[in-house]
């Protein structure tokens, strides 16, 4: 299908705390605020003891009480297996219930129902797909999504099913620095070497990127760490809490769920606060009851931004290293960085701003909002590939070194960490054993500098080599990456030409078929909220005609009284009124639009009752 | 006149032989492996060391199975390792989303790109700065990426703009870390691909990059670099300068390079044993590089402590380094069937520019002229010719 110009494409930011959505208008790129006005939507979802799906900010209100039925970050465990570190961890630190899924993956149990992490993320993608066709007042289908630089292929993968489960066409994939550099370059005639220093909630991030004048961004180098984010600083703060009150009370907070949600939102917020204040002062009464009498235990401090900065300066640290690793590795100095751009909540915190300054030796740049700059690159993006007539194109790199394991359980390289994509690397290796006749060629991910920890992405045998000493048959293979990121890999038989190849395609842990439940699980959910959202819009508009015709009844009544034709008339408003009071209360809104014209109608009769002159 | 023979265009890819037609074994894949439609049957039997009439029973066995044509010499675009137009099915054609100029431009600047050099393939002099480097990759790089025909039927041309776009990145990344260190003085230059030479030219000892012959010129795409290789491969044509005599240590050095990449683009690179038998990499005569990026070619050599065996079926990697001594020798074998292949290629070619100047097809005589320039980067009245007729080429593509 030929796209055309006018196909509206929305770019969104789904962070690991909070989401975005942006849209380019007129050349202009808007970030478009949800219902409550808002221009960032928590990435939360929660099932209502009745079953009622929230998402957003209303998820957030009600997780203290709800916090069993409460997803957050849930981006922490997108495309990761069930047994991995990672989501060990969050088993430990969510009060949610984390089972295993049928395929090693990851489900969240939220009122006795099983749901994917992908199913999880697609709630609040499509939470995000409404709140711009709300914006529009057109269906949006196309998007571009962002995600950490670091992510995985099947991290990757995993976050374009939720985009598929929430009804959205994911025409591309960006990291999120890139976003951001995008954003900040945008329409400026500028030649400069910029970094971006994207610090969110749960993932951090660092790229350096040429901008060009005639809007080429290329990114030079990109590195990260998928588990140094806000989070990990509320950690901190919470660790230091509950350690003390155990220390005082001989109790400990985390075995209460309710507990531990109240902690790590007071955590968070006393967090935020001392980036503006030097003082916070926690505040959670009755956050326990203890022994058989039930005595409610208080817990009351206050924390002070050098007791923050003390117990979180080796996150910080450790950021640094990582920026100064990057460098290293791309061969840049410090001072040869024109710029340097700060994404996400944690870089409002002084002391990351004042040691990114110290580091890169230049203030660092107050132009771009944090939260919003990331969706807003990520809808820029989209725009650029849709029309033709914009000029800029983004020259993204792979995160990940690829290549196969060879003889003695090595990593052989063949794609490096930071290539330009699309790209194509080709090597030839030889067979390890006399007579070997078959050689598999395992598709390996590296991740990090860790060997051992490589993803497999896929793997198929070359067959019906010709029988020879070792090292005799020569097999060359290819990688090849395009400019969607798929990767494809193919051997050779440099003897007799035979080929094998693959298309990889990182496993996201769903199968097809899943993911076409859980669309029109998705679907159906959509068609009920769109007719929900409708029926309240009428609803409101319902009850504020009761209302002002039940007030205008009485003059009404008095002025007519007299006429026979009044007392009919006042009969039929009578009864529409309790029409449309039974259709409000039957939840019927064929009913209730019918009613709302005979409403309105009466209405008028009533206004200009009223307004007669005596 | 002895026969050339040449693999079968439009046949598709290589692998095509594992498929349709037996695979031909032993000798026969090794002779298989050294037809590019250039070297000739009494070459060949030089090459091969079997008798010429052996050899050509051979070759009518090779034809008869369709996995050599016998024909007239192959235009130079028309090589194996830059298929034309010509070399295309039509189905290729069909339904791509491209404007017939921008396909022209395409297919232009991806048969040229094996013949040219990192500041070739970026459109920038030898001696252009840093800015000038970025300046012409900013405008360069946003044309040639997929992204610029974002979910259009690009059939063939996707791989084609791809390798492009790969191969003028590759170019920029190594002139831009060339630029980014300067050596000290004593060490030896570093050319892009991290193989060390000897410092071009004592006289400017300091500043060799910025003098053109001080350039150490990069590896050529969709070529063997041979990572283990002690010498860089033969400076490239510029149409910017002529080389000015250089030291005759150098020339010798550049001059082995030079055999050695042609050796190995040859397909002839030599093994520790069995030279003839078996492996002959089909590799030049492959079809073009599917997406064109680098390549990188380890040592094809045994190690020499044996490993223990393994019950994984993994392949084997072997270090990079190892056995040069006996590919020197070896390589000699080859050097003087490669010097001849290349004279007889470059005759060729200017051959066919005359012809293709004649037609008043400028922009084919001037890549002819432009291959054929690249085999002699000595011969300057061949640059003065490539030259001249890349400016009218660049007339006549300004007329239209």
């Amino acid at each position: 299908m030929k796209p055309t110009s006018t196909d509206p494409v929305i770019g969104i930011d789904l962070g690991t705390t909070n989401s975005c959505v942006a849209i380019v208008e007129d050349g202009v790129p808007v970030v478009i605020p949800n219902r409550g006005g808002y221009k960032t939507t928590p990435s939360m979802v929660a099932i209502t003891e009745a079953g009622k799906r929230l998402v957003g900010h209303i998820a957030k209100r009600q997780a203290i009480t709800n916090a069993e039925n409460t997803v957050h970050t849930v981006k922490r465990l997108i495309g990761r297996k069930f047994d991995s570190p990672a989501v060990k961890s969050a088993r430990m630190t969510c009060a949610y219930e984390i089972v295993e899924g049928p395929h090693g993956d990851v489900r969240i149990k939220l009122r006795d129902q099983l749901y994917s992490v992908q199913e999880v993320s697609a709630m609040v993608l499509q939470e995000m797909k409404l709140v711009a066709e709300e914006h529009k007042g057109r269906e949006i289908t196309k998007a571009v999504i962002t995600v950490p630089a670091y992510f995985s292929d099947s991290q990757r993968q995993a976050t374009k099913d939720a985009g598929q489960i929430a009804g959205l066409d994911v025409i591309r994939i960006i990291n999120e620095p890139t976003a951001a550099a995008l954003a900040y370059g945008y329409g400026k005639e500028i030649d400069k070497l910029v970094a971006v220093f994207d610090l969110g909630g749960g993932t951090f991030d660092i790229s350096i990127l040429e901008i060009g004048s005639g809007g080429v961004f290329k990114v030079v180098a990109t590195a990260g760490d998928t588990f140094l984010g806000g989070e990990d600083f509320d950690a901190r703060v919470i660790d230091v809490l509950v350690k003390e009150f155990y220390d005082e009370h001989k109790v400990e907070l985390r075995q209460d769920r309710m507990a531990l949600q109240r902690l790590k939102d007071a955590a968070e917020k006393a967090k935020c606060e001392l980036s503006t204040v030097s003082e916070s002062d926690i505040n959670l009464p009755f956050i326990i009851s203890v022994g058989r009498s039930n005595e409610a235990l208080h817990l009351q401090r206050t924390l002070t931004r050098r007791e923050l900065e003390e117990i979180t300066r080796d996150l910080v640290e450790r950021c640094m290293e990582i920026c100064e690793a990057t460098l290293h590795d791309a061969q840049l100095k410090r001072t040869e960085i024109d710029e340097v751009v700060l994404v996400g909540g944690m870089t409002r915190m002084p002391l990351v701003q004042s040691m990114v300054g110290d580091f890169f030796g230049r203030e660092p740049c107050k132009g771009v909002h944090p939260d919003e700059v990331v969706a807003v690159g990520a809808a820029i993006q989209g725009k650029a590939l849709l029309d033709e007539s914009e000029e800029l194109i983004l020259l993204d790199v792979t995160p990940h070194a690829l290549g196969i394991m060879t003889h003695g359980k090595k990593f052989e390289e063949l794609i490096g960490q930071n290539t330009t994509v699309p790209t194509s690397q080709t090597k030839v290796f030889t067979t390890s054993r006399d007579n070997q006749t078959a050689v598999k060629i395992l598709v390996l991910q590296a991740e990090g500098d860790r060997v051992d920890e490589n993803n497999i992405l896929g793997e198929f045998i070359l067959k019906d080599l010709r029988p020879a000493p070792k090292g005799h048959v020569e097999i060359e293979v290819t990688f090849a990456i395009d400019s969607d990121g798929i990767v494809s890999v193919s051997a050779k038989d440099l003897e007799t030409g035979r080929e094998q190849s693959i298309q990889v395609t990182a496993s996201s842990g769903l199968s097809e078929e899943e993911i076409e439940q859980m669309m029109e699980k998705a679907d159906e959910y959509l068609v009920d909220r769109r007719q929900s959202d409708e029926f309240e819009a009428v609803r409101q508009q319902v009850e504020k005609l009761i209302a002002e015709v039940e007030r205008l009844f009485p003059d009404v009544e008095h002025i007519v009284a007299s006429s026979d034709f009044g007392r009919e008339a006042l009969g039929k408003a009578r009864g529409v009124l309790g029409l449309a009071r039974r259709a409000v209360e039957d939840r019927n809104l064929s009913a209730l639009k019918e009613q709302n014209e005979a409403l309105s109608r009466t209405h008028r009769m009533f206004k200009g009752v009223v307004s007669r002159p005596h | 006149m002895a026969r050339v023979p040449r693999r079968p265009t439009g046949s598709g890819s290589a692998a095509a032989g594992g498929g349709a037609r037996p695979a031909p074994a032993g000798e026969d894949a090794f002779l298989l492996s050294l037809v590019d439609g250039v070297l000739d049957e009494s070459e060949l039997s030089f090459v091969t060391g079997r008798p010429e009439p052996e050899l050509g029973a051979a070759l009518d066995r090779l034809a008869a199975a369709g996995h050599v044509v016998f024909g007239p010499p192959s235009a130079p675009a028309a090589s194996p390792a830059a298929p034309t137009t010509g070399a295309l099915d039509d189905d290729d054609e069909a339904g791509v989303d491209l404007e017939p100029e921008r396909r022209r431009a395409i297919r232009e600047l991806y048969d040229k790109l094996e013949h040219l050099d990192h500041h070739g393939v970026l459109g920038v002099a030898v001696s252009a700065t840093k800015g000038q480097i970025r300046a012409a990759y900013h405008r360069l790089a946003p044309s040639y990426h997929p992204d610029r025909h974002f979910r259009k039927n690009l059939g063939t041309y996707k791989k084609r703009i791809e390798a492009i776009f790969a191969r003028v990145t590759q170019a920029y990344e190594a002139l831009r870390k060339e630029a980014r260190s300067d050596p000290p003085p004593a060490a030896p230059a570093r050319t892009p691909d991290g193989s060390s030479v000897p410092p071009a030219r004592d006289s400017i000892p300091s500043a060799p990059r910025l003098t053109p012959t001080g350039s150490v010129p990069p590896p050529r795409p969709s070529r063997p670099t041979g990572e283990a290789s002690s010498a860089p491969p033969p400076p490239a044509p510029r149409a910017t300068y002529v080389p000015a005599p250089r030291s005759a240590e150098d020339a010798a050095a550049a001059e082995r390079a030079r055999r050695d990449a042609l050796a190995r683009k040859l397909g002839v690179a030599p093994r520790a044993s069995q030279p003839a038998r078996g492996s002959g990499p089909p590799r030049s005569t492959a079809p073009p590089p599917e997406a064109g990026g680098q390549r990188i070619t380890q040592t094809r050599f045994k190690p020499l402590g044996s490993e223990p065996p393994d019950a994984a079926d993994v392949p084997y990697a072997p270090p990079p380094g190892v056995a040069m001594s006996a590919a020197e020798v070896l390589r000699q074998r080859y050097d003087d069937v490669a010097d001849r292949a290349r004279s007889l290629r470059r005759d060729r070619l200017v051959a066919h520019a005359r012809e293709a100047a004649l037609r008043g097809d400028h922009a084919a005589a001037a890549a002819a002229l432009a291959a054929a320039s690249s085999l002699a980067p000595h011969d300057a009245e061949l640059l003065r010719m490539a030259r001249e007729a890349e400016q009218r080429a660049g007339g006549t593509r300004a007329k239209s």
